[in-house]
């Protein structure tokens, strides 16, 4: 079977600031989490893997294809939907008009089915209602939205989604993840994301990425099963934690190597993710 | 919902028998419910079936069809629909930008009929060429920053959004500048000498653009034209007639009339041939 996403050992650089390092990773259809904190390299990764950029050292093959063949792009991004970080949506549009002009861009050229289409993606992302109102005129949340859609145009195979939580209330994640279950098993989904629950809530799979590196590849409960046993409230912060923060009930809750007669806590994927990557990710928890 | 169409219903429906109010009760209900919408399509055949998807895509295209502004009105006449809505994201094409454009030119043209009309001539010989160039320029960079990476990982290629852009405002602004030239009171030869630098500036525009960002290329551009033509605008201390002005600077020369066509050709072909590189550059 071909995998639809396989990297092996690519690295990529900017002005001298390392933003990939041998990454080798092979993706299989389903959804999969990319957790890191910030500056980590999940954006560099996934516009690696959306064909927006070449990387620097390091062999790229998506959908069976080389993205740094022309012939092989163009046949990635027919099969390709992609929700960048920033979707530059053009705010004197209307959601509905923004979406059909990528559509276009899709070539998708019949006026009748394009529409229709388009109102498949915006009735997905609950816009429905929303379809003729001017991009500048929506709030934060349903711009995220906006860029879901035009990602979701023609059932792509693979969906490259970076960040695409953000901004959402709990009712809009919710729909996300609806959307998300509604698509085909053979389906591939890779999305980045900061937010743990996003990853316990959507991703069988999950990569950790950090200074530009892999740190984990596997499954989500493996992530938290890192931390078994690892995980315990105390009074106060713990010298013995690699990472301490207080909880909403005033005591500390702390992650490393517990002491004897610990009240250890249920490891969950956040747990496993903090242990993995240390101070920088608690701070992201944390806030 | 609290009720939906029962056999009784559809029968009248179907056979007009219902009243006018039954009728539009039935038809509003069927807006809403999807499970209804399905009982009249179970029993058709496919081709009836795939005429009812058709008929529903078509009327709601129509619904969803947004009003055009005046240049969209007037593209969508000659062009494919997709055509016009890639053209008209463009802000090239938007109304501000061709106020202050067809603006600069109007006051050239004022300026030329102003004494004798010889500066006014040489500021529109000289700023006419700029205009199709900054909107080959605007046109290029909505390519890049319209919709970002969504635009960049789309099949649709860089090479054709750009060349059709730049096809779209040459084909707007030059005859707008065409038309203004013809008013001039050098005559015929000062009303067609803004056309060989404007082809070459949008060419190279274009050519250049494969490389690097073409709001960058377009400023670099102005200030090379600027600087060829500038002789043009200088000051002189003897009274010379519109030729004379023009004949001042090798660009409005006959050879280098001749020079700027080759240059715009030789572009145009480079653009072409290079095209794939358009491609490369935004994965850099």
């Amino acid at each position: 079977m071909t995998l639809p996403v396989a990297l092996a050992g690519v690295g990529k650089r900017f002005r001298g600031t390392t933003a990939l390092q041998d990454v080798t990773l092979e993706l299989r259809p389903g959804v999969t989490g990319l957790l890191g904190p910030n500056g980590a390299g999940k954006t560099t990764l996934l516009r690696i893997v959306a064909t927006a950029l070449s990387p620097d050292a390091g062999t790229v093959r998506v959908l069976g294809a080389d993205p740094a063949d022309p012939a092989g792009r163009l046949a990635i991004r027919r099969r390709l939907g992609y929700l960048p970080q920033e979707s530059g949506a053009y705010s004197g549009f209307t959601a509905f008009s923004f979406v059909d002009y990528v559509a276009v861009l899709k070539e998708m050229t019949d006026r009748s089915a394009r529409h229709a289409e388009v109102r498949r993606v915006l009735d997905a992302v609950g816009l429905g209602d929303r379809a003729h109102q001017r991009i500048r005129a929506l709030s934060g949340g349903m711009r995220r939205r906006v860029g879901l859609a035009q990602a979701l145009l023609g059932h792509p195979d693979l969906l490259v989604l970076d960040e695409p939580t953000v901004g959402l209330d709990p009712e809009q994640r919710l729909r996300f993840r609806e959307v998300l279950a509604g698509l085909p098993d053979d389906a591939t989904v890779l999305l980045s994301t900061h937010l743990t629950e996003d990853v316990a809530a959507l991703c069988p799979t999950v990569v950790v990425l950090d200074s530009g590196r892999v740190l984990f590849h596997g499954e989500t409960t493996a992530l938290a099963a890192l931390a078994d046993g690892r995980v315990w409230d105390a009074e106060a912060p713990d010298p013995r934690a690699a990472v301490s923060w207080r909880t909403p009930e005033g005591r500390f809750r702390n992650v490393g190597s517990p002491p004897p007669g610990a009240a250890l806590v249920p490891a969950g994927p956040e747990h496993g993710y903090l242990l993995l990557t240390g101070s920088t990710a608690a701070e992201q928890v944390a806030s | 919902m609290s009720w939906h169409v029962d056999a009784r219903t559809w029968t009248g429906y179907r056979a007009g028998a219902l009243s006018d109010a039954a009728a539009a009760s039935v038809e509003t209900h069927l807006l809403a419910c999807a499970a209804c919408r399905e009982v009249p399509a179970s029993g058709a055949t496919p081709e009836e079936r795939a005429l009812h998807e058709r008929s529903w895509d078509a009327l709601g295209s129509a619904v969803d069809r947004e009003p055009a502004s005046a240049v969209e009105g007037l593209l969508g006449r000659v062009l494919p629909p997709h055509v016009v809505r890639l053209l008209a994201a463009a802000p090239a094409l938007r109304r501000a930008w061709w106020a202050a454009g067809t603006a600069l030119l109007a006051l050239a043209l004022l300026a030329a009929h102003l004494g004798t009309g010889t500066v006014g001539t040489a500021l529109f010989v000289v700023t006419a060429p700029l205009l199709p160039l900054g909107g080959v320029a605007l046109a290029y960079a909505a390519v890049d920053d319209l919709a970002g990476d969504v635009a960049t990982t789309t099949p649709y290629p860089r090479f054709r959004l750009l060349l059709l852009r730049t096809v779209a405002v040459a084909a707007v602004t030059l005859p707008v500048t065409a038309v203004l030239a013809l008013a001039l009171p050098g005559g015929s030869r000062a009303a067609t000498l803004w056309l060989a630098p404007a082809l070459a500036l949008c060419a190279l525009t274009l050519a250049l653009s494969a490389r690097a960002d073409p709001r960058r290329v377009a400023a670099v551009l102005t200030l090379l034209w600027l600087a060829v033509s500038w002789n043009v605008l200088r000051p002189s201390r003897l009274p010379l007639a519109v030729d004379g002005v023009l004949d001042r600077s090798l660009a409005f020369r006959p050879a280098g009339q001749a020079a700027l066509l080759c240059v715009a050709v030789l572009a145009a072909l480079a653009a072409v041939t290079r095209r794939t590189t358009f491609e490369d550059r935004s994965r850099r």
